[in-house]
C-alpha cells in the first residue's frame, strides 16, 4: 500500500480549521452539557449551604432561567454567547464578562512567561540528554526531568517562596504589582512543564540520530554543531511543538494552583473562589474562557507544527 | 522469585523506588498502630513546635503531631487517588474498546468524545466536577479519575484496532462469536497488561491532583488529614514552622516520584529504543 500524496497546505489548513471550529462548539456545548444534564439542580446546589427554602431555590431557579425548556436554554446560552454575554455573577452581581476581562491579563501573563521558562528549560535539558544518550550528562538531565514532573508545583513554589522570600528576601511572595511578583510563580510553573518538554525533546533527539540522513551527514563531513542545528534541531521542532502546546493547557491548569499559592489575581484564583462561592455563572464563565483559549492554542500549535514540518500532520 | 530478583538487579533504581513505594503504603495502612498519636489529637505545648524526640516532624498550628497526620493523610490521599485511577481506567478501557471495535459513524463517535475531553485541560475538567458535585471525598476521585479517562480510551483504542485484524480475533469472527464475547474474552485480556502499565504512571498523576484540589480547599475537608489539605494549612507559616509545610509536601513528591520511576520501567526501555527500529 502507497501513502496518499502529501495534500497541498491549504486543504490541511482549512481541515484543521473546520475541526477546530467542531471542537470550540463541542466545548461550548458540553460545558453547558455538564451544568445541566448532571444529576442535581443548580440552584439547589448553589444554594445547598444555607439549606434554603423551596421558595428560594424556585427564585433562583427562574432568576437563571433554569425553569425554561432544555433547548430554548441551549439557545439563549449560544446567542448570548456570540454577543459576549457570559451571563451575571451570582456573588457580586457584576457582569462575568467584565470579571473575566479584568482578570484575563495577570494569568496570560504568568502562563506566557511560565511557557518560556518551561521551554527554556526543558530544551535545555532534553538537548543535555539527548545529544549524548547514556551518558553521564543525559543520566543526570533525565534525573531532573522526572523529578520536574513529580514535584507539585505547590511544593516546589513553597520551598522557593520559603527561600527567596522569606530567608532571603529578595523576591515578594505574592502579588501582581510589576515584573518581580512574576519571577517566581512563572519559575515554579514553568519547570512543572519543562519535564515533559525534556523528555520529548531527548526521544525526538535520539530518534533522528539514528535517521539514515544523520549518518549520511556525517559521512559528508558536516560538523557537529551545524549537524545538530540544521538536521537534528529542525526535524524535532514539529513533535517538541506539539508537546509544548499540550503544556500549555497544563500551565492553565496549574496557574490556579500557583495563583492560590502566590495569592496572585487570575483567572485560576476567579475559578477557585466562584467554586467556593458556588458561583455557577462564573465557574461556567471561566471554564470556558480557559477551555477555548486551550482549543486555539493547540489550533495554533497544530498549524505551525504542520507549516514547519510538512510530515507532521498533513496526513 | 528468581525473576523478580534477576528484573531488580536489571534495573535497580526501580527496585528501589518499588521499595519505597511499598513502605509507604504500608506506612498509610499500618497507620493506626505506627502513628504515635491520633491524627486529631492536640498538645497545647507542640503548637508548631520544631521536630523533638515527642513530635519527629514537629506540630502544626493547632498543636497535632506532624507525623500522626502524616501517616493518616496517606491513607486518604493514596486511597482517593486509587480510587481515581480504578475508575478512570474502567471507563476508559470501556469506551476505548467500544471505539476500536464499533465499525463506522459510531467509532467515530466515541473518538470524538475522547477527543472533546482532551480538548479541556486536566486540572480544569477535575475542579468542574468539584463545582458541580459538591464537597467530598467521592466528588474529589470521581473529579482526578474524569480527566485521566479519555489517556486509557486513547491507548486501549489504539491497541484494539492493531489486534482487530489479529489471526486469533478473525478467527473468533470466523467461528461466529459475538461482539461482547469477543470484546470480553479476546481483546480485553490482550490489553491489560499495558492498561496497567499506564494505571501506574497515572497513578502519580492522580495523587497530585488530588493533593492540588485539597490545596485549593476544594478536596478534603478540614479536619481530615490528607497531604494537599496539610500543605494548604501550613503554608501560612512558612517563616515560623516552615516543616508543617515541607513534611506533607516531601511525602507528596517521594510517593509520585516513586510511582513514576515504576511506571517508567514497567512501561518498558524509552520509547526512543522501540521506535527507532520500526
Amino acid at each position: 500500500m502507497h501513502p496518499p500524496a502529501p495534500a497541498p497546505f491549504t486543504a490541511f489548513l482549512r481541515r484543521r480549521l473546520l475541526t477546530g471550529a467542531l471542537t470550540l462548539w463541542a466545548v461550548v456545548t458540553l460545558i453547558f452539557a455538564l451544568v445541566h444534564l448532571l444529576p442535581g439542580d443548580p440552584a439547589e446546589t448553589m444554594l445547598a449551604r444555607a439549606g434554603a427554602a423551596p421558595a428560594a431555590v424556585a427564585a433562583l431557579r427562574a432568576e437563571l432561567g433554569l425553569d425554561r425548556p432544555l433547548p430554548a436554554q441551549y439557545v439563549t446560552w449560544l446567542t448570548n454567547l456570540l454577543r459576549g454575554d457570559l451571563g451575571i455573577s451570582l456573588f457580586n452581581g457584576r457582569p462575568v464578562a467584565a470579571l473575566i476581562r479584568e482578570q484575563a491579563a495577570h494569568t496570560f501573563a504568568l502562563a506566557g512567561v511560565a511557557f518560556a521558562w518551561a521551554l527554556l528549560v526543558g530544551l535545555g535539558l532534553g538537548l543535555a540528554a539527548g545529544s549524548r544518550p547514556g551518558s553521564l550528562r543525559d543520566r543526570l538531565a533525565s534525573a531532573l526531568a522526572v523529578t520536574g514532573v513529580a514535584v507539585p508545583v505547590f511544593w516546589s513554589g513553597l520551598l522557593l517562596i520559603w527561600l527567596f522570600s522569606v530567608r532571603l528576601g529578595w523576591l515578594p511572595s505574592g502579588g501582581a504589582d510589576g515584573w518581580r511578583n512574576l519571577v517566581l510563580p512563572s519559575f515554579v510553573l514553568g519547570c512543572a512543564s519543562a519535564g515533559p518538554v525534556a523528555r520529548l525533546t531527548r526521544v525526538s533527539l535520539i530518534e533522528i540520530f539514528d535517521q539514515p540522513y544523520i549518518l549520511a551527514a556525517r559521512a559528508r563531513g558536516v560538523p557537529a554543531r551545524r549537524l545538530l542545528l540544521n538536521h537534528v534541531a529542525r526535524n524535532a521542532v514539529a513533535p517538541v511543538l506539539t508537546v509544548a502546546g499540550l503544556q500549555l493547557g497544563f500551565l492553565l491548569g496549574g496557574a490556579v494552583v500557583t495563583e492560590t499559592l502566590f495569592n496572585r489575581p487570575g483567572l485560576g484564583k476567579l475559578l477557585v473562589d466562584a467554586i467556593l462561592w458556588r458561583d455557577l455563572p462564573l465557574v461556567q464563565g471561566v471554564a470556558l474562557v480557559v477551555a477555548l483559549t486551550y482549543v486555539l492554542v493547540n489550533l495554533a500549535v497544530d498549524l505551525a507544527a504542520g507549516w514547519l514540518d510538512p510530515r507532521a500532520g498533513w496526513q | 522469585m528468581t525473576r523478580l530478583r534477576r528484573r531488580a538487579r536489571q534495573q535497580p533504581l526501580a527496585a528501589l523506588a518499588a521499595g519505597v513505594l511499598l513502605a509507604i503504603l504500608l506506612a498509610a495502612l499500618l497507620a493506626p498502630w505506627l502513628a504515635p498519636a491520633p491524627p486529631d489529637a492536640i498538645d497545647l505545648a507542640a503548637q508548631l513546635a520544631p521536630p523533638s524526640p515527642a513530635h519527629p516532624l514537629g506540630g502544626d498550628f493547632y498543636g497535632r503531631d506532624l507525623l500522626s497526620r502524616i501517616l493518616y493523610g496517606g491513607r486518604v490521599t493514596l486511597l482517593v487517588a486509587t480510587a481515581a485511577v480504578t475508575l478512570a481506567m474502567v471507563v476508559g478501557a470501556l469506551v476505548g474498546l467500544l471505539a476500536g471495535y464499533a465499525q463506522g459513524w459510531l467509532g467515530q463517535v466515541w473518538v470524538g468524545l475522547i477527543d472533546l475531553l482532551l480538548a479541556f485541560p486536566a486540572l480544569l475538567l477535575a475542579l468542574l466536577v468539584v463545582a458541580l458535585m459538591g464537597p467530598g471525598l467521592t466528588a474529589l476521585a470521581v473529579a482526578v479519575g474524569v480527566a485521566s479517562i479519555p489517556g486509557y480510551a486513547r491507548l486501549v483504542r489504539s491497541l484494539v484496532l492493531t489486534l482487530r485484524s489479529a489471526p486469533f480475533v478473525e478467527a473468533a469472527v470466523a467461528l461466529g462469536g459475538a461482539a461482547p464475547h469477543i470484546l470480553a474474552r479476546h481483546l480485553l485480556p490482550a490489553v491489560v497488561s499495558p492498561l496497567l502499565a499506564l494505571a501506574t504512571l497515572d497513578f502519580g498523576r492522580a495523587i497530585i491532583s488530588a493533593a492540588a484540589l485539597g490545596f485549593l480547599g476544594l478536596g478534603a475537608a478540614p479536619p481530615t488529614a490528607e497531604w494537599g489539605l496539610m500543605l494548604y494549612e501550613g503554608r501560612g507559616y512558612l517563616a515560623t514552622a516552615p516543616w508543617a509545610s515541607a513534611f506533607p509536601g516531601l511525602a507528596i513528591t517521594l510517593t509520585v516520584l516513586a510511582v513514576t520511576i515504576l511506571g517508567d520501567a514497567l512501561t518498558g526501555p524509552p520509547p526512543a529504543v522501540n521506535r527507532g527500529r520500526e
